[in-house]
């Protein structure tokens, strides 16, 4: 008989250790390598396929004007179905039912949306491989996630407030517009930033929608290559003499948008949470 | 007098800087029900979890003094808490069961126990049950979750699993205020049942409860024991000045 | 009724007009999305046969021979692999997190999740070429690309994600049941298998499978690593092909409206029923468990 009765909390911090020693790997091997090689210019320049010297400035502006163009479509997308879905007059067991249709589409392969959006758009609309097309392949990605994180930042709003206002004679949507959607707002916020930075990391949805290449300029119907499909394609099919210094590069500035969104976000959010609670506490 | 079960000597408890007991000294007579009373944060909930040492699941609670259970320093370092706390059970002001059965439930404790034995095992529930005068609500039922009880059911279920480890001494913290009055007069009348066989530790809100189960009454303010004596006593003429605002009203 | 009461009934419906026709135009794309999907693996399935296609493993796009059993198979593996290493380890990264960290590590190992949850795949996919394939080659278990480095770095990649549910789970057991648990006799350990694993298994079963659908769904840092072999099975460290690395190979092979593009969407439901399989199991522990 063993006494104390710890054994599994010591094994539990070797495995948390040991797990978070490899994922903290990552992230390490790729900025070190990335900023053994680092040069500024890479942030402007434009990329060159067969030589050295290239850079990534397009792809920088490909994949913030992208994700920000597709947050702007999703979010408002997102929210209104969630409102929608919490306000309208439904039987429970349709709402729930909605509701699972979300949660199953939030898990759906990228790729699959991908796919889709290439038949659709490309192949039968016959647009390019362009911004466009790959902005609106990360919106329909995204709106899913929007609804499932909104009703449930919504959902957290407890319902004696909810009821507060009703009581004071605010109609349904005035209840949403001025109480539930201020008070959930840090919780929204917190969750903009994890989804900007996820449809910033995408590439499987993008490779056949905004294409391989970048145009000579930025445009709608431009080739729309981000970041991430960059780095993708630097380090496996790339011909630079460079690549494996730039596909480290590449992966620097992905983590830093990444990073920054999510710092960001977390940030303000916790401002937002600080100011409702107030310095005694008592918020939701 | 009844041999002494448990022993308190100077004990002083701190969260951090913030004291919650201080200096605390007092004899439980085996088989007595003492009933600790006084404003609420004046320490009486430290007082009982200092006696299974669940009070240093907070972080930061320093403990000072000795308790001594049946002559057994408890506090000392090298104590083993699962010996400890098989002999000392609880109950909890909210009633709580754990998402499993209702067998499952009062199995729970002598399952850790090394207990394997489905006959004996059965036994021991339904023993457990009996004494928690649950059995005849819930024979035949045993399967069912314990969530389907009512909060009274579920309160008894609490006491029945902490019998079933076959403690000695029960605390009980303020066991009836989330109760409905009927449901609360049952556990006080299983309160006194139990007397005898086992020493209680109750912290009460409620002055007539104390009053009617108790032979010991303590009164807390601000992490000190201002008296301690017997019931009758305490209630009719009590010695402290403190203690006689309290019990009229005048401190709550 | 005053006319400002009346304007703002009259908003009050504007919007809800408003905010329907914004949930019926996200309604149509997602629900086009699937029709698109099952129009065209129901039209490949008449032509090709639905047992032959799932069952056998020839792979020939250009010859007409589509058969994705292979595909599934190492879909199957490359997950299993995945889920089998990051289940232990995610497990104790939650029991950490909530039961024996103090303040600062749970902050620290809080935000190592976080951002690792977000570092984009093919970063992951890039760690596994830089360090696994040469790690696996150097043990001389053949070239390095296969399904177990696939396998590893997905469940890397899935470790973070699925940790953080896991912990919230087990965060959601009441204080009150560990001090009841404890109360009667349990130690340490006994308390964590006996009363906290039982008691957030509802939550666990859900983290395991919102991580589960990930790995299934996962691209492209399972394409940088496996090597893409299509012809047969080479063994756990041999290349192989997933469903969604395949996809992607083959959506240059079979343009659209070639004969058999539709191939591409038979395999891509395939994807989808399975993943809403896993959530809608999900869906119905979250409901079954109901609201404290």
């Amino acid at each position: 008989m063993m006494k104390s009765g710890k054994h599994l909390q010591r094994l539990a911090s070797v495995a948390t250790l040991a797990a978070m020693v490899t994922l903290l790997w990552v992230i390490i091997a790729l900025c070190r390598e990335g900023l053994m090689h680092w040069h500024w210019w890479v942030l402007w320049r434009r990329p060159r396929e067969l030589k050295a010297g290239g850079g990534l400035g397009p792809e920088l502006i490909n994949t913030l004007s992208m994700v920000a163009l597709a947050e702007c479509l999703s979010l408002p997308l997102g929210l209104a179905t969630a409102i929608w879905l919490g306000e309208a007059k439904l039987p429970r067991r349709v709402r729930e039912g909605l509701d699972g249709f979300f949660i199953s589409f939030q898990s759906i392969p990228a790729i699959v949306v991908g796919l889709v959006a290439f038949e659709v758009l490309v192949g039968y609309f016959h647009w390019p491989l362009s911004v466009a097309t790959g902005t609106l392949a990360l919106t329909v990605l995204n709106v899913p996630q929007v609804v499932v994180f909104s009703r449930q930042a919504m959902a957290a709003v407890p319902d004696a407030w909810r009821e507060g206002s009703l009581a004071l004679g605010a109609t349904a949507l005035e209840t949403v517009w001025r109480m539930v959607l201020p008070a959930s707002l840090f919780a929204l916020v917190d969750q903009l930033g994890l989804s900007f930075a996820r449809l910033a990391g995408e590439s499987a949805l993008l490779i056949f929608t905004a294409g391989l290449n970048v145009g000579p300029h930025w445009g709608w119907f431009q080739p729309g290559e981000t970041l991430a499909v960059h780095l993708w394609q630097v380090r496996t099919e790339g011909l630079m003499p460079d690549r494996a210094a730039l596909a480290a590069e590449t992966g620097i500035v992905l983590l830093a948008i990444t990073a920054l969104a999510i710092f960001g976000s977390k940030v303000w959010s916790l401002r937002l949470k600080a100011y409702q609670s107030g310095p005694g506490g008592g918020g939701p | 007098m009844a041999r002494v079960k448990i022993q308190m000597q100077s004990v002083s408890v701190w969260y951090g800087a913030q004291p919650a007991l201080r200096q605390v000294s007092l004899d439980v007579a085996e088989g007595a029900v003492l009933a600790l009373i006084g404003p609420s944060g004046c320490g009486k909930s430290t007082l009982l979890r200092v006696i299974n040492r669940l009070v240093e699941r907070t972080p930061e609670a320093k403990i000072q003094g000795r308790i001594w259970i049946d002559g057994e320093d408890i506090l000392r370092p090298e104590m083993d808490l699962v010996r400890l706390r098989k002999r000392v059970g609880m109950i909890f002001q909210r009633p709580i069961s754990f998402p499993f059965s209702i067998f499952d439930n009062v199995a729970y404790g002598p399952r850790l126990h090394g207990l394997k034995d489905a006959f004996e095992l059965r036994r021991v529930v339904e023993l457990s049950l009996k004494q928690a005068a649950l059995w005849d609500e819930v024979r035949g039922k045993l399967r069912r979750p314990a969530s389907g009880l009512s909060g009274g059911q579920q309160q008894r279920l609490a006491l029945a699993r902490a019998l079933a480890v076959n403690p000695q001494v029960i605390l009980m913290d303020e066991p009836t205020s989330a109760l409905d009055p009927g449901s609360a007069a049952r556990i006080e009348e299983l309160v006194v049942k139990l007397k005898g066989q086992y020493t209680v530790v109750m912290v009460t809100h409620n002055l007539q409860q104390a009053a009617r189960v108790s032979d010991f009454t303590g009164y807390l303010q601000a992490g000190r024991l201002i008296e301690l004596g017997e019931t009758s006593v305490i209630f009719t003429a009590p010695r402290d000045r403190r203690t006689e605002a309290y019990l009229t009203g005048q401190i709550d | 009724m005053n006319i400002q009461e009346a304007s703002r009934r009259r908003s009050e419906r504007v919007w809800m007009g408003v905010v329907a026709v914004a949930s019926g135009l996200v309604f149509t794309v997602l629900g086009f999305l699937v029709a698109v999907l099952v129009m065209g693996a129901i039209g490949f399935a008449a032509q090709h046969g639905l047992v032959h296609t799932l069952l056998g493993a020839r792979w020939q796009p250009l010859a007409g021979r589509l058969q994705i059993g292979l595909f599934i198979v190492d879909s199957a593996l490359v997950t299993a692999l995945a889920m089998l290493l990051a289940l232990p380890f995610g497990i104790a990264v939650a029991i950490f997190g909530s039961l024996v960290a103090g303040a600062w590590e749970r902050t620290v190992l809080r935000w190592i999740l976080t951002l690792a949850s977000a570092v984009p795949s093919v970063a992951y996919g890039w760690w596994g070429l830089a360090v696994v394939v040469p790690g696996i080659r150097g043990l001389g278990l053949g070239a390095g690309y296969g399904l177990v480095s696939a396998g590893l770095v997905l469940a890397l990649m899935i470790l973070p994600t699925f940790s953080v549910l896991a912990w919230e789970a087990i965060l959601a057991v009441p204080e009150d049941w560990h001090q009841t648990s404890l109360a009667l006799g349990a130690n340490d350990d006994q308390n964590i298998i006996r009363l906290v694993l039982p008691a957030s298994m509802a939550g666990l079963q859900t983290a395991f499978l919102t991580a589960l659908a990930r790995a299934v769904g996962e691209t492209m840092a399972v394409q940088m690593v496996l090597g893409g072999a299509v012809s047969h099975f080479y063994g756990l460290f041999g290349p192989g092909a997933t469903l969604t690395t395949q996809i992607l190979t083959d959506m240059a092979v079979l343009p659209v409206g070639s004969p058999n593009h539709g191939v591409l969407d038979f395999m891509a439901l395939v994807l989808f029923l399975g993943v809403t399989l896993m959530t809608g199991t999900m869906g119905r522990q979250v409901r079954g468990r109901g609201r404290p």
